[in-house]
């Protein structure tokens, strides 16, 4: 069976590379799935939940905004984060979720607007990244 | 220099080798990190500027703002001076500073300075300082550095902004550069090639991407430039700190040798005037 070769690349360093059966990306246009033999695709990419498939299994990884390059056999992500729910804390991510709001109420300045809703946006993924399948560890027991 | 001089002196110097053996060994340390930093950050610089070329052979360089000057912009230059917020590294500020002297027209630049010795020299040498960003976390402010930069060029306030920085060659090796980051045109005219890439849907165009796209790029390449330039000065650091202690462990080791001859002495006169205060009474006696 065809697979893509999917690499996800962040500034700091690769962060993930695989061989995988199909690809769900936020683009800004809408979501989108990429299986093998797409099209030639150049495309931008808004922060979200990226979703593949390897085997059975559904992994999930959410990233920042970036852009997306395949030729229908790789798979290049070029975005700003990327991490699986391993490295989200539920607690402080809740914690600053309710944080950001309060401060949106009365916000200082637009520049403080603008961080606290960026802020606010990313722990938002956070969650729904952290409600689409429980940590392993949980699940097993 | 007497004995107790020579041993004062010895204990010194070897306390000042125990100082830059330690800042060696923390030096080495740090250069490991940032060297496997800015290895790790190559793919993302290398994709970024195959997907711009793609990109710019598709369309029409015109989309973008960033490809030329402002018309009538100030015939001024804009540099971001990238150097060290400490010394102790060996030559490794001296050559930019050098570079700056030679290359660089004080009267028709303004400078962007991240790094505190930079801060020190440009004023120094009475160059105009637009901001600083110097900070122990550099990478932090990469965001605000660019967007001043890409203002004040869309603004007209500067023909060129351009990177002044140390390269990273190898441990050893390091070399000032002066890289131009905007106007875009100069980078990418000459190797855009033709290449058989099929025909790529652009989403949603090409007009809206490329701009994202060389904002990104602009702003990515100030950020490796950072790395690059903190792999440069631990690297310059640990040697430069490795020279020192091999000095201090000759300078210990002549003094040593003259302490031990200058004891050797003082217990041969010592010895003599035994001898002779031991004839002289004999001969009375």
């Amino acid at each position: 069976m065809a697979v893509l070769h999917l690499k996800i690349i962040t500034p700091k360093r690769v962060a993930l590379e695989k061989e995988v059966e199909k690809i769900t990306v936020p683009s800004t246009s809408g979501e989108i799935t990429i299986l093998p033999k797409h099209a030639f695709l150049f495309t931008l990419l808004s922060e979200g939940i990226v979703r593949y498939k390897t085997g059975r299994e559904d992994e999930y990884l959410a990233i920042g905004g970036g852009y997306l390059e395949t030729d229908g056999e790789r798979v290049e992500l070029l975005v700003t984060r990327a991490y699986g729910q391993d490295a989200i804390d539920q607690a402080a991510t809740e914690k600053a979720i309710e944080h950001a709001k309060v401060e949106m109420k009365t916000p200082k300045d637009k520049q403080q607007l603008k961080e606290v809703s960026s802020l606010l946006r990313k722990s938002l993924i956070d969650m729904k990244l952290l409600k689409k399948k429980a940590p392993k560890t949980f699940s097993e027991h | 220099m007497n004995l107790r001089q020579v041993r004062k002196k010895t204990k010194s110097v070897s306390n000042v080798k125990k100082i830059t053996r330690s800042m060696q060994l923390v030096s080495a340390i740090k250069m490991k990190k940032s060297q496997a930093a800015a290895i790790e950050a190559m793919p993302y610089q290398t994709h970024l500027e195959s997907m711009i070329k793609k990109i710019i052979s598709k369309s029409d360089s015109s989309h973008s703002l960033l490809f030329s000057s402002v018309k009538n912009a100030k015939d001024k230059d804009l540099v971001i001076f990238v150097t060290a917020n400490k010394g102790l590294c060996g030559a490794f500020n001296f050559n930019l500073f050098r570079f700056v002297g030679k290359q660089i027209d004080l009267d028709k630049t303004d400078f962007i300075v991240m790094g505190k010795r930079g801060v020190v020299f440009i004023l120094k040498m009475g160059g105009t300082i637009l901001a600083d960003f110097s900070s122990n976390t550099p990478i932090n402010n990469v965001s605000a550095v660019f967007n001043m930069s890409l203002e004040a060029f869309l603004k007209g306030a500067y023909r060129s902004v351009s990177v002044l920085y140390n390269k990273f060659i190898s441990t050893l090796h390091t070399e000032p550069v002066l890289e131009s980051l905007l106007p875009m045109q100069q980078r990418f005219e000459t190797k855009i090639e033709e290449k058989q890439t099929g025909n790529y849907l652009i989403e949603p165009s090409p007009k809206k991407i490329i701009d994202t796209l060389l904002r990104s790029y602009v702003e990515e390449k100030i950020r490796n430039v950072l790395i690059q330039n903190e792999a440069g000065e631990h690297s310059a650091r640990m040697v430069a700190m490795k020279n020192a202690t091999d000095n201090a462990n000759d300078i210990i080791y002549n003094l040593t040798l003259l302490g031990n001859k200058l004891r050797q002495e003082k217990i041969t006169n010592e010895l003599l005037d035994m001898v002779t205060a031991k004839e002289s009474v004999e001969v009375d006696a």
